[in-house]
């Protein structure tokens, strides 16, 4: 399930906080430190959307099923 | 009283059914060192048992061989329980050995401390085999007792920590009989077929060697690192330590221990979060402020700031200087001031009028000319004598000049 995704949580976070890096420097150009900002949001909402859905399960594998079933 | 002979086969088998019959001999307890250790090739283990003075042959059924956790080797102190077992044809006996007790550090001890070196040698616990943990999992397996504490702990201690993270728990059993194979069964399964999983967490609670043991077998070791999934071991408490500990990825204390070690605190990735976000903010506007600034010291506004701060300069410079010259003007004209104020004082002392003050008046001619002497006079002519307050116009009578006088005399 996460192989599918497009990007993990870890690569946006790592990009949010390369972002907050690039940005500070001084040789940053405007466009690009517009850029930095631009691209550091969308890896932001990204991250928060993935944290904020609380869709977390847990399941209970039967073996001699071998299914699994949901718990709660 | 003569008893008539008998057969070999007939003394053995009376002597076998003595013995055999034999309470003591039907269960006994012998201890002694291991020597002439013989495996054979049906499983069965051959060995004699002997103290300083004696030896008796020993016999280990495969079945029971199955039963050690341990190896036995040549010299080991042990102590065999069993019975006494006669062989007819050689007339022979031996002990038929069911259990074997270690003497001195025990058979658990013993066992770990054997696997736990073959394994050392083989690599298994070598740190650079041990792999680090996903920061953000997003699925993790549980292999643990769905019935014992562990499994509640675990479940409690991540869903506090993180709301995202999926769990899937996979019973087994943690003791006993069976438990080995049951762990090692469920890493093998959940490698095959959860591969997605990013972290096995394997374990129990708290309890005695004998309770933790199955986590000392080394079916289970050996698929804790066969497993592509990294594992957390967490076995007991933090006091114990198993096999599987140190073949684990990361040992965790406890099962909480592991649950925490599991997954990231989600409450605090979110305030992370906001803070990166605010930093990329500040840091952003602090990059225009700064460009702003720049622009603006480059500026047309700035060009004539410039210009107006310098004639501002220039125009203060003149009114100084024109301060400075007023200020020495008028330190001039107050040194003349002075000087006219003495000289004034000084031409009264020098004026007819101060001597005529004192009664003096002087004498002009006709022609207003001022007479120094009484020469040019002639009686009869006329003279103008000035004084203080008026003028006289007078005719002169006689004159007399001092020479005269003193002729006369």
């Amino acid at each position: 399930m996460s192989a599918n995704k497009e990007i993990s949580f870890e690569s946006a976070l790592a990009k949010l906080e390369k972002s907050v890096d690039e940005i500070k420097k001084e040789g940053t150009t405007l466009e690009a430190a517009l850029q930095l900002f631009d691209d550091g949001l969308k890896q932001y909402e990204y991250c928060s959307e993935l944290l904020s859905k609380a869709k977390q399960k847990v399941m209970l594998y039967d073996k001699s099923t071998a299914k699994l079933k949901e718990l709660d | 009283v003569a008893i008539k002979p008998i057969k070999v086969s007939q003394l053995n088998a009376y002597i076998k059914r003595i013995l055999q019959s034999d309470p003591l001999l039907g269960n006994v307890s012998v201890s002694g060192e291991i020597s002439n250790l013989k495996l054979h090739g049906a499983g069965n283990i051959y060995f004699t048992l002997k103290d300083e003075i004696s030896k008796v042959s020993c016999f280990l059924s495969s079945e029971h061989v199955r039963d050690l956790h341990y190896e036995l080797s040549e010299g080991l102190e042990i102590v065999v329980s069993g019975h006494l077992y006669v062989y007819e044809r050689g007339g022979s006996y031996s002990i038929y050995v069911k259990e074997i007790a270690v003497a001195g550090v025990g058979n658990l001890s013993l066992a770990f401390e054997q696997l736990k070196q073959k394994l050392s040698k083989e690599g298994l616990f070598d740190q650079s085999r041990k792999r680090s943990l996903p920061t953000f999992p997003h699925k993790i397996a549980v292999v643990t007792s769905d019935t014992g504490a562990a499994v509640q702990d675990i479940l409690k201690t991540i869903k506090d920590r993180n709301t995202y993270v999926d769990i899937l728990i996979f019973p087994c059993l943690v003791q006993g009989p069976g438990a080995a194979a049951d762990i090692s069964t469920a890493i093998d399964k959940i490698n095959r077929l959860f591969p997605e999983v990013d972290i096995i967490i394997t374990g129990r609670g708290g309890g005695s060697m004998e309770e933790l043991w199955a986590f000392n077998e080394e079916s289970v070791a050996r698929s804790i690192s066969a497993s592509a999934i990294p594992v957390i071991s967490a076995v007991g408490h933090e006091t114990d330590t198993t096999i599987a500990d140190f073949v684990a990825d990361v040992r965790a204390t406890t099962p909480t221990a592991a649950a925490q070690l599991a997954v990231p605190d989600t409450f605090q990735i979110k305030l992370y979060l906001d803070e990166l976000l605010l930093r990329c903010r500040e840091d952003f506007t602090n990059k225009v402020n700064y460009l702003k600034m720049r622009l603006k010291a480059n500026g047309f506004e700035s060009f004539r700031d410039g210009l107006l701060n310098r004639i501002k300069l220039n125009e203060s410079k003149i009114d100084q200087l024109i301060e400075g010259l007023t200020h020495a003007i008028q330190i001039k004209i107050a040194d003349f001031d002075l000087i006219i104020e003495m000289l004034k004082i000084e031409l009264e002392g020098l004026s007819p009028l101060s001597i005529m003050n004192r009664g003096y008046g002087a004498i002009l001619d006709m022609n207003g000319k001022l007479m120094r002497s009484a020469i040019p006079l002639l009686p009869k002519n006329q003279i103008n004598v000035i004084m203080m307050d008026g003028q006289l116009i007078c005719t002169i009578n006689d004159r007399i000049l001092k020479e005269e006088k003193n002729v006369g005399e």
